[in-house]
């Protein structure tokens, strides 16, 4: 016997007239409009490998140049955050972020709270952010290629400190309620976390421990 | 240090300027020597679909898989008006990108994706969500008032906990199934799901009929 979600759910079904709808609603859409503009892009990613190949490493010493070229305009402060510019995607899915942006993209694997919004975002094209968040409680996870800080966070925290989380070198900022931001490097990959709420040290490393 | 940064930001867009011509080139020259080193030609093969054959596609996924989509949808979002509305947009979204799947199993898998993620953007737009006390009353007669509690019951519940439920009860799905469809761990998914079971319990108490 089904149970009475399942009879709830029987009632919301595509009636004809629906159906009817919908069809005449899709003939309405012009051919030219339901090009397959984004299949054609992945299926000439999957055939373009060999040539990406070629362009990632032209990009690789591209950027190489260009963080040589920052770090030679350091003005002493201290690194400033990464820009990014518009274009932000959002997927569907942690694979379907990782299949765009290049990388496999790595997630908070325990978070201190239940989530009940996970959104996969691609910045730019070349950065990936997880954004897990609970009514006004969110964690940013922002990972892309290279080094410094990507966290978009401009905040002057009174409070940094170092810290060795499983054989990470992470740099953790904050004020006397806790620490908002959390950035290390790994694997020619940078990374950062960012609290909505400011949480302990304690916790801050069981998040960047998870990480995974 | 104006001129400095000004003249940073403007190194800035002109490498990301480079880079895009460097990308076009490389598609132009991959373009002229042909796609011949794919073996196999996806779905998406054509630029534009012919009517007829949209026309086709579109009523076998509303015939397939229409409930499955608009139930999907109205869990999230609890407007059979806007239910069906989002089921246009995943038809659309389906024609335009006309992925090539391995199976049905693998193409309902990408329509349940794709409804998932409207219906989080949709909820998230709209700011809230749209009641529909008319469209339910429809759906109850007097006889039938344990469906209404156990509807609003599931419906105050967050979505994170709704949409494990709803895949597991309605459509059946094994919890690992679940796990990469909402890109979660399957152990967060088990936790989900019996969180979301106790809430539902503790609500409904003698109405509660959700196996165990």
């Amino acid at each position: 016997m089904p149970s009475k979600y399942n009879r709830i759910m029987e009632r919301v079904e595509v009636t004809p007239e629906m159906k009817e709808r919908l069809m005449a609603n899709l003939a309405k859409q012009p051919l030219s409009k339901l090009a397959h503009s984004r299949s054609r892009t992945r299926r000439w990613l999957s055939e373009s490998r060999r040539f990406l190949y070629v362009a990632a490493c032209l990009l690789i010493l591209a950027g190489g140049a260009f963080v040589a070229y920052d770090s030679l305009v350091q003005d002493g402060v201290g690194n400033p955050p990464i820009e990014t510019v518009n274009g932000n995607e959002e997927f569907a899915s942690l694979g379907e972020l990782s299949a765009h942006i290049g990388f496999e993209v790595k997630e908070i694997t325990e978070l201190p709270f239940v989530p009940t919004e996970t959104l996969y975002i691609s910045i730019a094209g070349d950065m990936a952010e997880i954004r897990y968040a609970a009514g006004e409680q969110a964690l940013d996870l922002r990972m892309s290629r290279g080094s410094g800080d990507n966290s978009g966070d401009y905040e002057s925290y009174p409070d940094i400190a170092e810290l060795q989380v499983s054989g990470r070198n992470v740099t953790v900022k904050g004020d006397a309620d806790g620490y908002k931001l959390a950035l290390w490097e790994e694997g020619g990959f940078t990374y950062s976390i960012r609290s909505s709420d400011s949480i302990s040290e304690k916790q801050m490393s069981d998040i960047v421990n998870s990480v995974r | 240090m104006f001129i400095l940064e000004n003249y940073r930001s403007q190194l800035t867009s002109r490498a990301s300027r480079y880079v895009r011509r460097l990308l076009t080139w490389v598609r132009s020259l991959h373009a002229s020597t042909g796609s011949a080193s794919s073996s196999r030609q996806p779905l998406s093969a054509a630029t534009t679909w012919d009517r007829e054959e949209a026309n086709r596609r579109t009523e076998h996924i509303i015939d397939t898989y229409g409930n499955s989509i608009l139930r999907l949808a109205y869990s999230y979002i609890h407007n059979l008006t806007d239910a069906e509305d989002l089921l246009q947009e995943v038809l659309i979204r389906y024609l335009r990108s006309a992925p090539s799947f391995e199976s049905a199993e693998h193409e309902k898998a990408w329509l349940l994706r794709v409804t998932i993620n409207l219906s989080k953007n949709k909820i998230k737009f709209n700011q809230r969500r749209h009641t529909s006390e008319l469209i339910d009353a429809d759906f109850y007669t007097e006889a039938e008032s344990d469906l209404k509690i156990v509807w609003e019951a599931v419906k105050s519940l967050p979505s994170a906990y709704a949409e494990v439920l709803h895949l597991f009860y309605q459509e059946g799905y094994p919890t690992e199934q679940i796990a990469s469809l909402l890109s979660k761990k399957e152990s967060t998914v088990r936790s989900l799901l019996h969180r979301g079971r106790a809430k539902l319990k503790a609500v409904l108490k003698e109405e509660y009929d959700f196996a165990e």
